[in-house]
């Protein structure tokens, strides 16, 4: 009879609780590898509270550690397919996700999301740039806009 | 709860200056010098003054650039302001296409010492003269990589070695070598740059003599890349000594791989260039066409603003009260001189035109002398 998988509890800012492969959190995220490690986490009464994680997110991060858990012998076309489907959410999804990789510090999804904000900039004019990230006061004088745009008519 | 948090959650979009200052300096961070420069610095003032920060230019990065735009803007200048901006602390800088050994002198006169990375791929424009002077000043070189760049030979590289001890990392390939021949290079690299760990040298001429001193002289060499040296024969002593000494050993007969030779030659970006080219030549003869029709037009309107007079004055003679009334004249003499303004407004407009599109025509007689260049040398 094999040991037991070691599970974790996670809480989400909603309260809700998920129930989590040890090994698969502790392997991508430096901060529960942490906890871990030091013996602040109690396998039988604790929960990680993750106060500024909202469900919905919480459990798209940990389909992406499971899935690089189990899957990081996959080919690296299929694994990059897997990651670009996984990112396909709107600008809202990703700055959660945002925040919650850097919470959790997991520096592979880290990457993974910025090469995504890379490519969501590229080619982009700066007026449709400040809509993807909805930037709305953008805090340059009226007099300074008007001079950058007559400077660099082409980038807006 | 879970109604709450149904609610909590309105369709809202979230503003991404709230985001922690530190993850925003990483994602500009992780973006090109050209997206930074074109747009990124110009979204929002908290954007601006990252950007204008001379710690987020030590890396500058002019690779990755769409063929259209590396057409239509002005990339030299614009990597000189980037340099302009690193104020000297610059570390690590790719340039892709338009190196010259002008730029290359002017990232060694704006203080830059610190430079231990510098990448110049497809500039076929670097010679001797900028590499020799680039080694004198840039003493902390770690890695360098010069592919392709054919008219760099052995006394550059004997500068580079005695100037940058501490080369680590040095990429010369496909330098034409097969119609000069000869194991000059080889023998510089040998003699001069001792502490090379990887040393990549794709289609050199040099021979086994010149191998052979090459494992001499750079003992601590790692990974030796030589494919396409088709004057190397790898036979006995050699190849086990190649085998035993390097971790990393690629021997002219392996292939090059798709990367490789889509760094260096790929000819659908050449195509794609011509034809970007012409066609922005056509767009350009058609705009000068339908500017000489719009200036015969302006002329036939002017003959007959002319008739007009004529008829007027014809009417005058024919009725001679008319002409003291001065109506008739003094509305067409009105006319005449409003068509003769209207007719230099449009010709001064069209000189300013015509300027402006001389210089884009050097702009782009530059990059198709870059071009030749490129393709003469392939």
């Amino acid at each position: 009879m094999g040991s037991p998988v070691k599970k974790i509890m996670l809480c989400s800012s909603e309260k809700e609780i998920f129930s989590v492969e040890e090994q698969v959190m502790v392997q991508h995220s430096v901060i529960i590898n942490n906890m871990i490690e030091d013996g602040s986490y109690n396998h039988e009464e604790s929960k990680i509270p993750l106060d500024c994680v909202d469900s919905k997110t919480l459990k798209k991060v940990i389909d992406y550690c499971t899935h690089h858990t189990h899957h990081h012998n996959d080919n690296q076309e299929d694994l990059e397919a897997w990651d670009a489907q996984f990112l396909n959410v709107d600008s809202n999804g990703l700055y959660d996700l945002l925040m919650a990789a850097n919470y959790l510090e997991i520096r592979n999804l880290l990457d993974l999301i910025y090469g995504t904000i890379k490519n969501m900039i590229k080619g982009k004019k700066i007026d449709e740039i400040r809509r993807i990230f909805n930037i709305k006061d953008h805090g340059f004088t009226p007099e300074e806009e008007e001079q950058n745009r007559k400077e660099y008519p082409h980038f807006y | 709860m879970e109604y709450r948090s149904i609610l909590a959650r309105p369709a809202k979009k979230i503003n991404w200056l709230d985001l922690p200052h530190d993850l925003t300096l990483m994602i500009i961070g992780k973006l090109t010098t050209f997206q930074i420069l074109t747009s990124v610095q110009f979204v929002c003032r908290i954007w601006h003054r990252i950007c204008m920060d001379p710690l987020m230019w030590r890396t500058i990065n002019m690779c990755d650039i769409g063929m259209r735009d590396s057409v239509d803007y002005k990339l030299g200048e614009m990597c000189r302001h980037a340099i302009d901006r690193s104020c000297g602390l610059l570390i690590d800088i790719t340039i892709h296409s338009f190196g010259t050994d002008d730029l290359l002198s002017y990232i060694i006169n704006s203080g830059c010492h610190k430079l231990r990375h510098l990448r110049f791929v497809r500039s076929y424009r670097i010679s001797d003269k900028g590499l020799c002077e680039m080694a004198e000043k840039l003493p902390l070189l770690e890695e360098l990589d010069i592919t392709p760049c054919p008219d760099v030979s052995s006394i550059a590289l004997e500068a580079i070695g005695r100037g940058c001890p501490l080369l680590k990392s040095f990429k010369f390939n496909d330098n034409n070598g097969f119609v000069c021949g000869g194991n000059e290079e080889a023998f510089a690299i040998a003699q001069n740059m001792s502490n090379l760990r990887h040393l990549q040298l794709v289609g050199n001429p040099l021979d086994n003599s010149g191998l052979s001193a090459i494992l001499n002289g750079c003992s601590h060499l790692e990974s030796l890349d030589l494919r396409n040296c088709y004057n190397v024969e790898l036979e006995g002593i050699l190849r086990t000594r190649c085998d035993e000494q390097l971790k990393d050993f690629r021997d002219p007969d392996a292939p090059l791989d798709f990367q490789f030779w889509g760094r260096c030659y790929d000819t659908a970006y050449q195509d794609a260039l011509y034809e970007y080219l012409r066609e922005k030549r056509v767009k350009k003869q058609e705009a000068e066409r339908a500017e000489k029709e719009k200036r015969y037009t302006e002329a036939e309107n002017l003959d007959e603003a002319n008739w007009e007079e004529i008829y007027a004055i014809w009417e005058c003679i024919k009725n001679p009260r008319l002409l003291y009334k001065g109506l008739i004249l003094g509305s067409s003499r009105g006319k005449k001189n409003n068509a003769k303004i209207k007719w230099k407004k449009k010709h001064g407009r069209k000189k300013c035109k015509i300027n402006n599109q001389k210089s884009i025509y050097y702009e782009m007689e530059d990059a198709h002398e870059l071009l030749q260049s490129n393709v003469f040398f392939l």
